[in-house]
């Protein structure tokens, strides 16, 4: 083992990580999520968002450990086409640790593309424009590649806007994140 | 330090064991030869941060394929990673360019893929890289220096002599007996460099490269790609792509400010060409305009009322509310809604505002189960059609039913019911306000 080997590529390395991190704190760089099968809460304080679907889904977990279920969960796919979120707290617990991620506060909210979280709890304050409530899963065509299942129930709006947002999500995607003052922390969760 | 601190103990206890045992602990013995002729902790490392990168994210795929290919490269570089990890024990002639590639793939996790599975991918995936750059294989002996520098005589890897050239080579060779010289300063400057530079470019790399991959197959188009992405980080320092931005050339969906795809509903004002409308007033007697309801605005629309375009779902939604306030409220008829189970009889009306409050939703998912929301308020303004197969409450305690073979009589503008139950309900509304939205499934 050559240590000096291990130093050339490791010190630039760690660098070039602190310049990932730092760009993502501010919002040059965006980055992806894609998150399943642990739950985790998602908090902001305001999320605006443009194209919205909402539907309900069945998830057949894979880890098996959801508690009270087989391992199937109903759960409500929320989609946004692109979406704006002041004060976003994310925090997964993972064998006993809680990793804490916030992002948006103050001037810049943090903003995402093609935002799906599915839930399985969520509340918060909605308004929404040009809304269809009760429209088949599989017809709503506000997030495109985004559809429910065939004869389920669906909602879609223009526009959506949800004050005091708090979900318990187990499956997240989007497709751009941008995470203005982004903070990752261990504590206490959202 | 890890590695050196295993290599250690781990035979040293296995020989002791054996020793006390009398006989050599063969497969020990093999297991041992065969981790120290490859980069084995480094490799193993790489495996565990990839693994914690895809456990990370484990989204139901085809969702991830939908989404498009920024998703889909939050798998491949996981992926990949692993690869890199695998062909580090299994073919470890190529360490260095496999060891590169893994550091360059556990950075580019950063942007794809959860923050590099939530930073601790990224770090296995960076120390194991390092750890299987720094790995040399043992000299001609065959005698292993699990914690003692490289011997003066011992042959350099190829790999770092490439980097370094033969100058700093020879200055690495000879300093070593005092630890660290300041040759070394060359190549590992010279790496940071090239590596700082590479890193940013790496995920814009592959996402070039998979961009310009038909949308096949969602199982076949990931690979080609990703093996072309061996040589990428040498092409990524080439190309003079800004590292600010969106890292990745996705189709952005075309932006639709304020307006709708969709018209305003389905029940526009103006005449809506709907292929499924009845064009027979269905059932005649009931549905033409009762005397009662003729000084209402809209009463002399036909009773065969425009169907939403869109299907509705099946029987089992159902909305409650515990107190209904219609304003502006008019009968618009029976229309004939498709839904899976067939075409559905259902009576429209039409409002200006709507206030629901103590509302439970109850909406199937499609595939058995269902989900609730409880104890909504709804505040619905605007142009509202509502659509439902069948509407109940009581209006000043008197208990009402209105279905499309039995439209109700008392159609009044200004309407309250409470006890409301709408089955099948379709709305579309201009806007809509739910306070206390409480969403969980069952």
């Amino acid at each position: 083992m050559n240590w000096r080997r291990f130093a050339a590529i490791i010190v630039p390395a760690l660098a070039a990580a602190a310049v990932l991190v730092l760009l993502t704190a501010k919002s040059i760089l965006a980055v992806s999520f894609s998150i399943s099968g642990t739950p985790f809460t998602i908090t902001a304080t305001q999320l605006k968002g443009r194209g919205f679907e909402q539907f309900g889904v069945v998830d057949t977990s894979v880890l098996k450990v959801l508690p009270g279920h087989t391992n199937q969960i109903v759960l409500t796919a929320n989609a946004i086409r692109s979406a704006t979120i002041r004060d976003l707290c994310q925090s997964v617990t993972l064998g006993g640790l809680t990793l804490r991620i916030t992002a948006g506060h103050g001037g810049t909210p943090a903003s995402a593309t093609d935002l799906v979280v599915d839930a399985d709890r969520l509340s918060g304050n909605a308004s929404f424009t040009h809304i269809h409530i009760g429209q088949d899963a599989s017809t709503l065509n506000q997030v495109p590649g985004v559809k429910g299942p065939a004869g389920g129930f669906g909602q879609q709006a223009t526009t959506v806007t949800i004050d005091n947002l708090r979900q318990h999500a187990y499956a997240t995607t989007a497709g751009v994140f941008k995470l203005p003052g982004f903070g990752l922390s261990f504590g206490r969760p959202c | 330090m890890t590695a050196a601190s295993g290599s250690r103990s781990g035979p040293g206890r296995a020989e002791r064991r054996a020793a006390a045992r009398g006989q050599p602990a063969a497969w020990r013995l093999a297991f041992r030869d065969w981790r120290h002729s490859r980069p084995f902790l480094g490799g193993l490392l790489v495996i565990l941060g990839g693994v914690e990168i895809l456990l990370s994210e484990e989204a139901p795929l085809p969702l991830v394929i939908h989404i498009g290919l920024q998703g889909l490269a939050g798998y491949l570089v996981p992926l990949v990673m692993v690869l890199c990890g695998v062909l580090l024990l299994f073919h470890p002639v190529q360490q260095t360019f496999y060891s590169i590639l893994a550091v360059l793939l556990a950075l580019g996790s950063w942007v794809t893929s959860n923050l590099g599975g939530f930073l601790a991918g990224m770090l296995l995936g960076l120390a194991g890289g390092a750890l299987a750059f720094a790995w040399q294989p043992p000299g001609p002996d065959g005698q292993r220096r699990p914690h003692r520098r490289r011997a003066p005589d011992e042959p350099s890897s190829a790999g770092l002599d490439l980097v370094r050239g033969p100058r700093s080579g020879d200055a690495g060779r000879g300093g070593q007996a005092g630890g660290a010289g300041p040759g070394p300063g060359h190549p590992a400057r010279a790496l940071g460099v090239s590596a700082v530079l590479a890193v940013p470019l790496a995920p814009l790399a592959a996402s070039v490269l998979l961009a310009h991959v038909p949308r096949g197959p969602a199982g076949t188009a990931p690979w080609p790609p990703a093996a072309s992405q061996g040589p990428s980080p040498a092409a990524a320092g080439q190309t003079p792509a800004p590292a600010t931005g969106s890292p990745v050339p996705y189709p952005t969906a075309p932006g639709s400010p304020g307006g709708s795809p969709w018209p305003t509903g389905p029940a526009g004002r103006g005449p809506v060409p709907s292929p499924t409308a009845d064009p027979t007033p269905s059932p005649p007697g009931t549905a033409r305009p009762s005397p009662a309801r003729r000084q209402h605005r809209h009463h002399r629309r036909r009773a065969a009322a425009a169907a939403p375009r869109v299907p509705v779902p099946g029987a089992r939604t159902r909305l409650s509310a515990g107190l209904a306030m219609f304003t502006g409220l008019s009968y618009d008829g029976v229309a004939r809604v498709r839904t899976p189970a067939g075409v559905v009889l259902m009576v429209k009306l039409r409002m200006t505002s709507l206030t629901l409050s103590r509302v439970r939703l109850l909406a199937p998912t499609g595939d058995g189960g269902s989900a609730v929301s409880r104890d909504v308020s709804f505040g619905l303004t605007g142009d509202i059609v509502l659509y439902a197969a069948r509407i109940s409450g009581r209006a000043h305690g008197v208990r009402v039913t209105f279905t499309p073979r039995q439209p109700w009589q008392g159609v009044r503008p200004d309407l309250v019911l409470t006890d409301l139950v709408a089955e099948q309900p379709f709305a579309t509304a201009d806007s809509l306000q739910a306070s206390g939205l409480r969403i969980a499934g069952r």
